[in-house]
């Protein structure tokens, strides 16, 4: 058939889509052939990535054994489209068993889990193409000494319309942590379900002329011609085949630059922009700047492994004896050893934690100076694992506290779903508010570097004006220091 | 006669009054409470549209008694308020100071308080955690019968808003008559925890001018009647 391509018109329709609206299907089984285009070098980032994604599969579902695997297609005459081509020509003939080929060029650097998440975005039929957050490398103006200023451009494009002109456009301005529907992406990091490929062998081939997936393409309007991956996309829409990005499937691309002065000026004044601290609208009643140095100063690191200032444990002292809980539920065990000292305030604990507390690796449940400790290893902001929290506490006289993953969106989820098991007259405490306030820098030295808004953001946004919460200012003013600005509510009642 | 007299000077925050009645008839324990508001003639709020529009649904068991008078300040209104419903012929055993921007939020926090007074030697005072001041101050506070009527006020009278609840603190310490409960919230919605914002009530009661005079007169009591108001109550048999 002649090749023409022309955007369906739902393609049209950007819309987002959040983790909630791409519910995890039963996916155990589906293999996937991981492709790459490989001359005699590749990066270092890459080969790092390669190695812990390879692992993290084998620990997992195995995707890539069996009838999955790899595809490294070496770098010919042909170039990189003769070689992209030639991988997807061998993933259909060669591999009747795999449902997904994955490109993973050899420049990038990328998470173990990569290909999970793009999986968990991924739908044979919804969205048979995910790329991952990846960005490219523009030449942006001359610096005047021969070589170029570059900028990152991410890899999302819409098409756009502008006269008689059509083309694609990088969206700039691209929705952050979500999984977002775009009419093209690149090649360095997708998914693409075997469904897009054999529809366009069968759409764009005749007779003795090879398929071809990754031929370029020229713009009817511009007649410019389309890089590879962005002709595959034109080629995917005219079939009706939407085209996502996962934001939060973060990536990175290896590139030569020229830096000069004009860079660096650029970079401080970025960094100073990206280092400042989100802060808050919330009232502030402790000192910000004197909590700031006990945290820089680690202050809070006890030799037990307890993250706690001793100021904000006199303060949980005074509302556990305030309020008498029977049960303390804690997300962020940790080491287990604030549990263990909640236990010893004379209540029971339910703590749970993604990853099972180093020195309990075969306990769910340890006695503790008369009381009892359980221990749910799971996502706190998972619905069921709130849910097992929920049946150890039933019918008890309950206090929360947070203290797992300090990102804002956590932390919201968090309150929605253990909020509810606060018992009236009894305290949510949701711990350190204070990185809100903390640079980028400090937050990195203490691992939270990406962390994403902070606590103060979840309180804003489900405790401050809320008629069933009431702030306990009291107990934040009871010294000048704390972890947890505007952390200690009351559940009314 | 109720159980308990809360006495609660108001101007210019109807709304927030009618909150504050909403939220004592959605959180009183067992007996029976009147709320007395002292509003200044030329308070032009419309009180009563306030109250109708937010009370039509709460729990029986709270009375109301409004009085209108010349404008006059918080603790004169509250004395004032003190001794009309002491004089009645079926006098309340107990009063409370609240103000407009309090709000009980803990079940049962007058029955609470009223136990903690009763579990003293004798008459005196009891104050749950306002959520800002929490043990340092009573913000609002429920007192016996018995100590306002032997000391012949509720809020001291030198003052005018400023210090009154030092006051109470002093007096309560001085004479061991005062009782702190943590698990009774009456929140404070005042612009300083960040509950509020500042309205021309709260911008003249917490004037630079109105804190040196209160301080001048409390420092003054504190001199000269403290040890003799506290042995008064101290002297106190049920």
């Amino acid at each position: 058939m002649a090749e023409t391509f022309a955007h369906d018109a739902h393609c049209n329709t950007i819309h987002d889509a959040g983790p909630e609206s791409c519910p995890p299907a039963d996916r155990t089984d589906e293999k996937v052939v991981l492709a790459y285009v490989v001359s005699n070098d590749v990066a270092y980032s890459w080969h790092r990535s390669l190695m812990g994604l390879a692992n993290f599969d084998t620990n997992h579902h195995g995707r890539l054994k069996d009838a999955g695997g790899f595809l490294a297609i070496k770098y010919g005459t042909g170039g990189l489209i003769e070689a992209r081509n030639q991988a997807v020509q061998e993933f259909l003939d060669d591999c009747p068993g795999a449902d997904w080929l994955f490109w993973l060029d050899t420049d990038m650097g990328f998470g173990p889990d990569t290909l999970e998440l793009l999986l968990a975005a991924a739908d044979p039929v919804e969205r048979p193409i995910v790329g991952g957050l990846c960005f490219a490398q523009r030449d942006d103006e001359p610096d005047g000494m021969g070589g170029w200023r570059t900028q990152a451009t991410p890899t999302i494009y819409d098409w756009i319309t502008i006269g008689d002109q059509s083309g694609y456009a990088v969206r700039w301005d691209y929705p952050m942590d979500t999984v977002t529907q775009c009419h093209a992406t690149g090649s360095a990091c997708v998914l693409i379900h075997r469904s897009v490929l054999e529809k366009m062998r069968e759409a764009f081939s005749s007779g003795e002329i090879r398929p071809a997936w990754y031929d370029r393409l020229p713009n009817p309007s511009t007649q410019q011609i389309f890089s590879e991956d962005l002709s595959f996309c034109a080629r995917a829409g005219a079939l009706g085949f939407p085209v996502f990005v996962d934001t939060r499937v973060k990536t990175s691309h290896f590139k030569h630059v020229w830096v000069s002065e004009e860079d660096y000026v650029r970079q401080r004044f970025v960094q100073a922009a990206v280092d400042k601290p989100a802060g808050s609208t919330l009232a502030v009643h402790v000192d910000v700047e004197a909590s700031l140095e006990t945290l820089a100063a680690n202050r809070h690191v006890k030799p037990d492994g307890m993250l706690k200032l001793d100021e904000d444990l006199e303060r949980y002292r005074q509302i556990i004896e305030a309020t008498r809980p029977e049960v303390i539920v804690e997300t962020g065990t940790r080491s287990g050893a604030s549990a263990r000292w909640f236990a010893g305030q004379g209540c029971d604990v339910v703590t749970v934690d993604i990853n099972q507390p180093a020195d309990n690796t075969h306990l769910s449940r340890i006695p503790h100076e008369g009381r009892v400790i359980d221990f749910v290893v799971g996502d706190a902001k998972n619905p069921d694992v709130a849910q097992i929290v929920a049946d150890f506490v039933r019918g008890r006289r309950c206090m929360v506290s947070l203290d797992s993953d300090h990102s804002g969106p956590h932390v919201a989820k968090e309150i929605e779903l253990y909020g509810p098991l606060v018992s009236a007259g009894c305290y949510l405490v949701v711990e350190d508010g204070i990185f809100g306030y903390a640079t980028r820098t400090l937050r990195t030295q203490h691992g939270l570097g990406e962390m994403v808004g902070s606590p103060l953001d979840a309180i804003e946004k489900h405790l401050e004006g809320n008629p069933d919460w009431s702030r306990d200012v009291a107990i934040e003013r009871m010294s000048p220091v704390s972890h947890h600005p505007a952390g200690f509510w009351i559940r009314n009642g | 006669m109720a159980d308990l007299a809360i006495l609660t000077p108001t101007r210019g925050r109807p709304q927030q009054f009618a909150e504050l009645v909403k939220a004592v008839a959605a959180t009183r324990g067992g007996g029976t409470i009147t709320v007395w508001a002292g509003i200044d003639d030329d308070d032009e709020s419309d009180y009563g549209r306030a109250l109708a529009a937010n009370l039509a649904d709460t729990r029986p068991g709270v009375g109301l008694e409004l009085r209108r008078g010349p404008r006059k300040s918080l603790s004169a209104w509250t004395n004032e308020l003190a001794a009309e419903a002491l004089a009645a012929a079926d006098p309340p055993r107990y009063l409370a100071s609240l103000g407009d921007d309090h709000r009980p939020r803990t079940f049962g926090w007058d029955a609470k308080l009223i136990h903690a007074i009763e579990a003293l030697e004798g008459p005196g005072f009891a104050y749950g955690n306002d959520l800002f001041q929490g043990v340092k101050m009573p913000t609002a506070w429920v007192a016996s019968a018995e100590v306002v009527r032997a000391l012949g006020w509720m809020m001291l009278p030198g003052c005018a808003h400023m210090y009154v609840d030092n006051a109470i603190l002093e007096l309560g310490q001085a004479s061991g008559r005062i009782s702190y409960r943590s698990d009774v919230v009456i929140e404070h919605l005042h612009p300083l925890a960040g509950k509020a914002s500042w309205d021309d009530s709260y911008r003249e009661s917490n004037a630079d001018e109105r804190y040196v005079a209160d301080r001048t007169a409390f420092k003054a009591w504190r001199t000269e009647y403290l040890v003799a108001d506290a042995a008064t109550v101290a002297g106190l048999r049920r």
